[in-house]
């Protein structure tokens, strides 16, 4: 008995410590690829339990298991959802080996056109990358099989998955991106992918979302650069295609069959309609997927911008006049000046390489790079323009043609980043997908822009951690009668916490339909059970278990009623049945429940049961009988019960000592846990003795 | 004569030929898988690997430890810590 009281004390101690340390306050934020460089974007998170990952990409200079995030950092199990922004390669091509090769069994999400467009371009990947079946990370088969567990969700759409909700807006860039903000236990979370808020030929700008959120994970692939304006890069692009063709050049344009090239085509198109001097100069759109990507392409026409949609009512933007598809290098008739869009457009491989070997020792030629080139490609190579370049079967070949980097890859600048950070100003900032010198630069630039309201910036590598604590308090207001007196410390608060957008309000349940649209109800219940007894059984069974049951006549049938515990009303309908009616709420069910069961089981019983008249309960012998049945009681718990000099009950348990009044029900002792022990004892020894009250709540 | 591996991110093991002799250096092992997933072979090195014992969970540290035949690893993928001039 002694120890048990030293038990309850350290259990209950040790409960207190588990609830705190299971829903940790503090988020963690890993890149996993994409940390201070250009390539294989995933972002891993966890926060209170629950775990997202942001893209799932490869690095195009690397070939293999080398192109891979570095997935064995974490655990793919624990993730939840996986979110992946929009179909580049480098963020989306990794994705078939993740669902296929690794633990990773949680959901998928993209929008619509990511995923039909990803599907195209992984197809495409494959067929394009010349490298060994044992180097494939994944087949055609994984990514069909890919297909099938991937969810779509549209913009602007929320989704709930495991009390993570998550909803995603125009991020421009290419058709279907987006970016994503996340929502877990209030605290948001905001993740770029790649963005431009810049409206192009064919896409929208991106939205600016109308909640800040606490952290934003942003790109910062040109750092502190500015871009040109369009009209000045469109112009340099047609200059150098135009003036290499009327020399009798041909120009290559490496770069993949989807995404920035259907601009670049809509630019071309244009061009060439309003040069009739360049008609016999024939464009290619050369991809084996070609046909199948412009339909695609076409499917989507929604998620465009105003501009192409109202051409679109017209005829088909996309139904190029001057540009032809072009399956391989086979099909291609090399004969005078020509203008070729190939993938990939990294130069790795494929179609736009074989072409640039071909090509690159005349120096009528020119290639013209319309995209951000990553380090390690042969594309980012050739810019500095060297004056050997390494063919695909092994040997040197002087670089001869020009080569022009014009970049149309819509991401934003230094000033759309400072201007974007500073509608959202988010405490938070974390910097990826940007080459670690111009993501520094970056940093820079923004610790001084923002030194008023000082974010806390970051810059991580690959596997570094970024952590981040934030306050769980949540602020709930309370309005209409529960405000009319501000309570006390300590004093119990009760009402109906009622949830708009993101804050809350606590409102007495009559207030509801004032202060929202929701309103309450009453349901009222009827029950009819055979029954073919006396009433008068019923009755006095009833008065057993509860204290309070009056009867009297209803009034239309003069049929006899009983109410009982003021919530359920009993009434003989005839001579075979009972009804039961009660407003529907815990405390009327239970009672309604327990009197079906009497019921049915008063007719069970076979012999007629005589109604017994109820013996005088002696007050004085009632008293004794409750005061022995307490002392029993407590002496089975504390062992050593004794009657003291003061009518007091004095309880000792090894050395402590406790003095119980039995007719107030108050404990004095020295030691606390003791105190609080026999006091609880003695209060539930009370209520177990005394009979269940009217009221109903009981203490 | 063989030793089974495992990405620690990865479902099912793959086997690694060892060769004649019943036993291998961690090093020899590390350089072998290596080789086979292509990861030294780039321009820019920048992914090491770490070799844990699966059964027992724990680090092989020491390079010339030697492992039998028929052991189990896992390795973690990880990247180098390149010691950069910029900031």
């Amino acid at each position: 008995m002694a120890s048990s009281v030293q038990q309850q004390t350290s259990s209950s101690l040790k409960r207190r410590d588990s609830s705190l340390s299971r829903e940790s306050d503090v988020m963690t934020i890993t890149p996993l690829g994409a940390g201070s460089e250009v390539g294989r974007s995933c972002v891993f998170m966890t926060f209170k339990g629950k775990t997202i990952m942001f893209d799932c990409g490869i690095h195009p200079a690397f070939s293999g298991m080398a192109a891979l995030p570095y997935f064995d950092e974490i655990d793919p199990s624990t993730i939840d959802v996986l979110l992946v922004t929009h179909f580049h390669l480098d963020h989306a091509a990794s994705l078939p080996y993740f669902l296929e090769k690794t633990t990773f069994k949680g959901r998928v999400f993209m929008t619509h056109a990511t995923k039909a467009i990803y599907k195209l371009l992984l197809s495409d990947y494959v067929k394009v990358s010349k490298v060994s079946v044992e180097d494939m990370l994944f087949d055609e088969q994984d990514i069909l099989r890919s297909m099938d567990k991937i969810e779509v969700i549209d913009f602007h759409q929320t989704l709930e998955v495991n009390g993570i909700r998550f909803w995603c807006y125009t991020a421009g860039h290419v058709l279907g991106a987006a970016m994503f903000m996340v929502d877990i236990a209030g605290v948001r979370v905001l993740y770029t992918g790649d963005y431009s808020r810049e409206e192009d030929r064919h896409l929208r700008a991106a939205e600016l979302p109308q909640f800040s959120p606490e952290v934003c994970i942003i790109e910062s692939t040109y750092g502190v650069q500015l871009h040109q304006p369009r009209h000045i890069r469109e112009k340099r692009f047609t200059d150098v295609i135009h003036s290499t063709v009327s020399q009798g050049g041909r120009v290559l344009i490496p770069a993949f069959a989807l995404g920035r090239a259907q601009e670049l085509l809509l630019i071309l198109d244009e061009y060439w309609s309003n040069h009739p001097e360049l008609h016999n100069v024939p464009i290619y759109y050369a991809s084996p997927l070609a046909k199948r990507c412009m339909a695609v392409y076409q499917t989507y026409i929604n998620s465009m911008n105003e501009r192409i949609r109202t051409q679109f009512a017209n005829s088909n933007p996309f139904d190029f006049k001057h540009i032809s598809p072009l399956k391989s290098i086979d099909e291609f008739n090399d004969v005078g000046p020509s203008v070729v869009m190939a993938s990939p457009g990294s130069l790795q491989s494929g179609l736009s390489r074989q072409l640039f070997d071909k090509w690159c020792a005349e120096k009528k030629n020119a290639c013209v790079i319309p995209g951000y080139v990553i380090e390690g490609t042969l594309a980012k190579m050739i810019i500095n323009e060297p004056k050997e370049v390494t063919l695909m079967n092994g040997l040197s070949a002087p670089l001869n043609m020009s080569v022009h980097y014009i970049s149309f890859s819509a991401h934003a600048d230094c000033a759309q980043t400072t201007n974007f950070l500073e509608e959202l100003m988010p405490p938070n900032i974390i910097l990826v997908h940007g080459e670690a010198n111009e993501m520094g630069r970056l940093k820079q630039k923004l610790v001084t822009c923002f030194a008023e309201r000082n974010p806390k910036i970051s810059t991580p590598k690959n596997c570094q951690s970024v952590e981040m604590k934030f306050n769980s308090v949540k602020m709930a207001k309370t309005i209409g009668k529960l405000a009319e007196q501000t309570p006390e410390n300590g004093e119990n608060v009760s009402g109906l916490l009622v949830r708009k957008g993101f804050s809350y309000q606590i409102i007495a349940p009559d207030d509801l339909h004032v202060f929202s649209q929701l309103s309450t109800a009453n349901v009222t219940q009827r029950i009819t059970i055979p029954y073919s007894g006396a009433f008068g059984v019923i009755k006095h069974r009833l008065k057993q278990i509860y204290e309070s049951v009056e009867s009297s006549t209803d009034e239309e049938s003069g049929a006899p009623t009983l109410r009982v515990h003021e919530q359920v009303t009993v009434r003989q309908d005839s001579e075979n049945h009972l009804s039961l009616q009660w407003t529907a709420d815990p405390i009327g069910d239970m009672v309604s429940d327990s009197i079906v069961a009497l019921v049915l089981n008063a007719s069970r019983e076979m012999p007629k049961v005589v109604v017994e008249t109820e013996t005088e309960k002696d007050d004085a012998e009632e008293q004794k009988k409750t005061e022995k049945i307490v002392h029993a009681l407590l002496l089975n718990l504390f062992g050593n019960v004794k009657y003291g000099e003061d009518g007091r009950l004095v309880i000792s348990v090894d050395d402590n000592v406790a003095y119980l009044d039995k007719q107030k029900g108050e404990v004095e002792s020295e030691n606390e846990a003791l105190k609080e022990r026999v006091k609880l004892a003695f209060k539930r020894i009370q209520t177990a003795v005394k009979p269940i009250p009217a009221s109903g709540t009981g203490s | 004569m063989s030793i089974r591996f495992k990405f620690k991110s990865v479902i099912e093991f793959e086997t690694l030929d060892i060769g004649r002799k019943p036993y291998i250096s961690i090093g020899e092992v590390r350089s072998r898988i290596m080789n086979v997933k292509k990861l030294d072979n780039v321009f820019r090195k920048d992914s090491d690997l770490v070799l844990y014992d699966a059964v027992t969970g724990l680090e092989y540290g020491d390079d010339m430890f030697q492992i039998p035949t028929g052991s189990s690893l896992i390795v973690k993928r990880v990247p180098i810590e390149v010691a950069s001039s910029a900031m």
